[in-house]
């Protein structure tokens, strides 16, 4: 069955699908006259099969998609593509449910697209995350060997992600990481967030489907989403430039909207279209609420920096609005230790005088004596 | 020179002072290899906004002018013919070289591209206008002449010494005895050109320098009041290294060159209020700031210099004698660096302290120096007879 | 004998005295009325009229982008904004704000004055007066002395404290970057509004007084650099007073003619130095002389 097919038997409307397009159209930063083309590509071709696997994760990537919008895009989505295996979203568990992957696997062998959610651990030969009796390591080996290509969404899948927070107890690492343990050279697109904007992932998807890979940047991201930093997109940009910032929670400043870098946000040294898109209906996130960044995309950043010490500053920012004064004086400081080494120092001379002086003075007196 | 009965002081070289002197100056040693590894600005609090700091004022220009005793006493003997005074020149000279030559040590890790100090020295490079250019050159030539007016001291250990070398020597010796006159007039002349050089740095700077000092006889100021620091740096370092002063005659002998301080420093504080006064900078001196209080504190040195060798009775006192040289030699040095650095005003709210690494060089020289001066006369038939600590 | 050397002595010293201050004075004198330098036909310089400036800082960027500067960084590390002349900033934008609302910017940077005090007190010839007028720094003649910074009435040269090689740095109108033999300056070629300009400052002067006279209401009645220090090759129109622009009150001589004065009366053709050296010898000779034959 292809895509206008189930689309028709779902009853999807044209509208519907249309809006579908658009919405991943915008995300992708393409013009509106790709939508033919699109649809098109939907049209034409065969379902490609999709096995979801889960790893050390808390779902939350998997729910972000559900919670997607405009259209309600769980059903519609999973009837563009042929989702084979899914641990939340399937009915089936058990051995049933393994069948059901083994024969996925199969018949689609060296077609179907894997999707990695949740972080691999690597430590004592990955016993801390096991699933019917094999390590993640395992079903990763197994499932990414015959796969056409490999998302990984999230962070966890990433670089780690939470998980690896703090000393990693279970050396989680991301699907990158493994592959290259595992000596498998596959072609891999991260989606990092926690959770990634589910239209990230979504348009990854059809991008793929219609044209191949997307663009990648260096750390397999898609540049459409990850390619500009959050701190260049963001509606609180003219209150950062003109020195405009919220001190504390609660504060005037954070009332009225200002800048959140003191408090920690890091949007200037994160990567990714958080500032532009939103997540949902209302395109919300953290710092239009009034939250700092806490760069969850970034494996340097999130989970990694405390949320409220100050980011890093990835790039030049603009000349300030701010201009010095046509005088003032550079001064280094007076270090109260200076001043003790120079006081011991005229102490030490002028106490070697006053001696000095003393012990004339008895001579002084000797001299009266003898006279 | 046959009439010096100067002989090396008797005692322990590495006393524990002397100890002391040479650990502050590894201190200041340790900082000076971290200045050239990293820069000014990693040893110092130099700014843009103040460029000369205690390393040019304190090292250079209160050093070289603490030790004009070698130049005061060279024309006090030499040129108005008081050979009495002969005994001072020697320890005198072994200062003045030591000062000199650490002043000019002191260029060498305080500007900034030391390898282009060599540039003194090619003509192509040479600024005849420039005062620095002047003061560099008669710096440098000073301190070859005061190297061939203390040679005599450092031969005279060797006297005795057989073979090629104890002849050439002698025959350097009645060299440089045959041609003294000409070597001494030149000890005079040039620390008259680079002392007064000194001062008149400070013309270029114009405004920046505050009215209190600034003045065309800024020159003359120096001048002046080096020579009187001069002599106070005589009578201070007898005080300290002899006990002569029990000596009737020998009293008599610094009494006098105690009078020749107080008429320069009396010309020299003289010439300061007057010019203090024509140029209407006196107000400033009543505000509650510190350049006030530091102005006060020069002019209250100053006239406690004078104050203590007043008259011939003041000056039979050894006390006062020794008070009378100390107090002009920090008014004098206090002068300098009012000039320099608390005068030093180019906008309101500047303010400079050295940091512990900028102070540690400096004392760290200073140690050196008095070190190095120490063992020498230990080592060396610099001091005239007598009871010697 | 003792009293009468030593009255001498004081007389010799009061009279010595009285003629340095004599001297002094009238060398001070001959230093004022030594000849003032000119400027020249050739020498060029910049106009900068703060009444059309608009604070955009494009003559920073430029002049960054032109020198190769490095990025210098307010005292947050936010943002790309000295906060004043360095050694890595070269010009720089101020911004006056006074009480009654009154409001100005101001351009910085090197004035390239006519009687420059920096290249008279240069020892080694490190700063030196252009055919052109410019004032440029010779790396290889520099000794890092920083007389040049503590002269400067402007305090314009700045210095890499910061490095173990350090160079002194200021504006040198684009005569290092290949511009200014084109013609042009960074700056003065991407000011928007014309608030900038470059071209011979005799002209650049008879442009200024068309100015004020044209439009006397606009401006502060001054030009600051036609005459203040001797004359500066970069001009300044403005309409707020020049002190609180941060400009020095200056007088119509530079400094370095008080002092090239007194040194060229003192050491004309070291004619004085060479007579008092030959009294000096004399007597030494003689009194050596006589100290020999007392022995004797």
């Amino acid at each position: 069955m292809n895509g206008k097919q189930n689309l028709m038997e779902r009853r999807v409307g044209r509208r519907d699908f249309l809006k579908l397009s658009a919405k991943t159209a915008a995300v992708l930063g393409l013009s509106p006259t790709i939508i033919p083309t699109l649809c098109s590509a939907f049209e034409k071709k065969d379902k490609p099969a999709v096995i979801w696997v889960h790893f050390q994760e808390c779902t939350g990537c998997t729910e972000s998609l559900l919670r997607a919008t405009e259209p309600d895009l769980s059903d519609l989505i999973f009837d563009v593509i042929s989702l084979e295996y899914h641990e939340t979203l399937f009915a089936a568990a058990g051995h049933q449910i393994e069948e059901s992957l083994e024969h996925a696997m199969k018949r689609y062998t060296d077609q179907y697209l894997l999707v990695v959610e949740g972080s691999i651990p690597s430590k004592d030969g990955g016993v801390y995350c096991k699933i019917g009796g094999h390590t993640a390591i395992d079903i990763l080996h197994k499932t990414a060997k015959h796969a056409a290509a490999i998302i990984s969404i999230g962070s966890c899948a990433s670089w780690g992600g939470i998980a690896s927070a703090g000393y990693n107890p279970t050396g989680a690492q991301g699907v990158t990481k493994t592959l290259k343990h595992l000596n498998l050279k596959k072609p891999v697109i991260n989606i990092p967030g926690c959770p990634p904007n589910p239209h990230n992932f979504l348009s990854t998807v059809v991008h793929y489907l219609t044209y191949g890979l997307p663009k990648l940047d260096s750390e397999n991201r898609p540049t459409f989403a990850y390619g500009t930093l959050i701190h260049d997109q963001c509606e609180r940009r003219g209150h950062f430039d003109s020195g405009r910032f919220a001190e504390s929670f609660g504060d005037e400043g954070h009332r009225k909207g200002y800048c959140l870098y003191k408090l920690g946000c890091k949007g200037p040294s994160t990567y990714g279209n958080c500032s532009e898109q939103g997540f949902n209906a209302e395109k919300k996130w953290p710092v239009s609420i009034g939250h700092p960044c806490i760069g969850c995309i970034e494996s340097k950043v999130g989970f990694k920096q405390s949320m409220y010490d100050l980011s890093e500053m990835l790039h030049i920012a603009n000349p300030s609005q701010l201009y010095p004064r046509p005088v003032h004086p550079q001064n280094k400081g007076i270090s109260p230790v200076a001043t003790g080494v120079a006081g011991a120092a005229i102490g030490s001379v002028g106490t070697m005088a006053i001696l000095k002086s003393l012990t004339l003075k008895n001579t002084e007196e000797e001299y009266h004596e003898e006279e | 020179m046959a009439h010096v009965h100067a002989k090396p002081v008797e005692g322990k070289i590495f006393t524990a002072p002397v100890i002391f002197l040479l650990h502050v100056a590894a201190v200041g040693l340790f900082f000076l290899i971290i200045r050239y590894m990293y820069g000014i600005g990693a040893v110092s609090n130099l700014t843009d906004h103040m460029p000369w700091g205690v390393w040019k004022i304190i090292n250079v220009i209160v050093g070289a002018a603490l030790v004009c005793g070698g130049y005061a006493c060279a024309f006090t003997v030499y040129v108005f013919n008081q050979g009495r005074y002969h005994r001072f020149v020697r320890p005198a000279l072994l200062l003045s070289l030591l000062g000199y030559s650490f002043a000019g040590f002191s260029l060498f890790y305080d500007v900034g591209r030391y390898w282009g100090l060599f540039n003194f020295l090619i003509p192509k490079y040479w600024q005849a206008n420039s005062v620095l250019f002047e003061v560099g050159i008669c710096v440098m030539s000073y301190i070859a002449i005061l190297t061939l007016e203390i040679a005599p001291a450092i031969i005279e250990k060797f006297a005795d010494m057989d073979g090629p070398v104890g002849v050439s020597l002698n025959k350097f010796y009645a060299f440089l005895d045959r041609f003294l006159f000409l070597i001494i007039s030149l000890g005079v002349l040039l620390p008259t050109m680079h002392q007064s050089g000194l001062g008149g740095l400070a013309v270029v700077m114009g405004q920046k320098i505050s009215p209190l000092w600034q003045s065309p006889l800024v020159s003359l100021h120096h001048l002046v009041s080096c020579i009187a620091m001069g002599y106070g740096c005589v009578i201070v370092t007898e005080f300290v290294l002899t006990d002569e002063y029990r000596d009737q005659k020998y009293m008599d002998l610094l009494g006098k060159l105690a009078t020749f301080m107080k008429n320069f420093m009396f010309v020299f504080f003289i010439l300061r209020m007057s010019e203090v006064l024509r140029s209407g900078a006196l107000s400033l001196a009543f505000h509650y700031d510190h350049i006030s209080f530091s102005f006060w504190a020069e002019m209250i040195l100053i006239i406690l210099g004078i104050f203590y060798v007043r008259d011939e009775n003041a000056r039979k006192i050894p006390r006062n004698l020794f008070l009378g040289g100390l107090f002009t030699m920090v008014g004098g040095s206090l002068y300098r660096i009012n000039v320099y650095i608390i005068g030093f005003q180019p906008f309101k709210g500047l303010s400079y302290f050295p940091s512990v690494p900028e102070l540690f060089i400096t004392l760290g020289m200073i140690s050196l120096q008095l070190a190095i001066f120490a063992i020498i006369i230990k080592t060396f038939p610099i001091l005239e007879k007598g009871d010697h600590k | 004998m003792r009293k009468n050397s030593r009255r001498s002595f004081l007389k010799g010293v009061i009279g010595a005295g009285a003629g340095a201050v004599f001297s002094s004075f009238v060398s001070f004198k001959n230093a004022v009325a030594e000849k003032l330098k000119e400027r020249r036909e050739k020498d060029v310089g910049m106009l900068y009229d703060a009444t059309k400036c608009i604070g955009c800082k494009a003559c920073e960027v430029a002049c960054k982008d032109a020198n190769n500067m490095p990025i210098e960084y307010d005292e947050n590390q936010l943002w790309d904004a000295p906060r004043d002349l360095s050694s890595k900033t070269l010009t720089i934008i101020k911004l006056y704000k006074g009480e009654n609302g009154e409001e100005s910017f101001i351009k910085r940077q090197c004035m390239h004055c006519v009687d420059p005090v920096c290249v008279s007190g240069c020892p080694t010839s490190a700063l030196k007066k252009l055919e052109n007028g410019v004032v440029a720094w010779d790396k290889d003649a520099c000794c890092g002395c920083r007389y040049c910074q503590m002269g400067c009435p402007f305090s314009i040269p700045k210095y890499e404290f910061d490095a173990a090689y350090g160079k002194i740095v200021k504006c040198e109108m684009c005569s290092n970057n290949g511009l200014l033999a084109a013609g042009k300056t960074a700056c003065s070629e991407a000011c928007p509004t014309g608030a900038l300009i470059f071209g011979k400052q005799k002209k650049l002067l008879k442009i200024a007084r068309h100015r004020l006279h044209k439009h006397p209401e606009k401006y502060n009645g001054k030009i600051f650099g036609e005459f203040d220090s001797g004359g500066t090759g970069v001009i300044y129109l403005a309409s707020v007073s020049f002190e609180k622009l941060g400009f020095p009150h200056l007088p119509e001589y530079s400094s370095a003619r008080i002092s090239e004065g007194i040194q060229h009366t003192i050491y004309h053709n070291m004619i004085a130095p060479i007579i008092v050296y030959c009294g000096l010898a004399l007597i030494a000779f003689k009194n050596l002389r006589m100290g020999k034959k007392e022995e004797e």
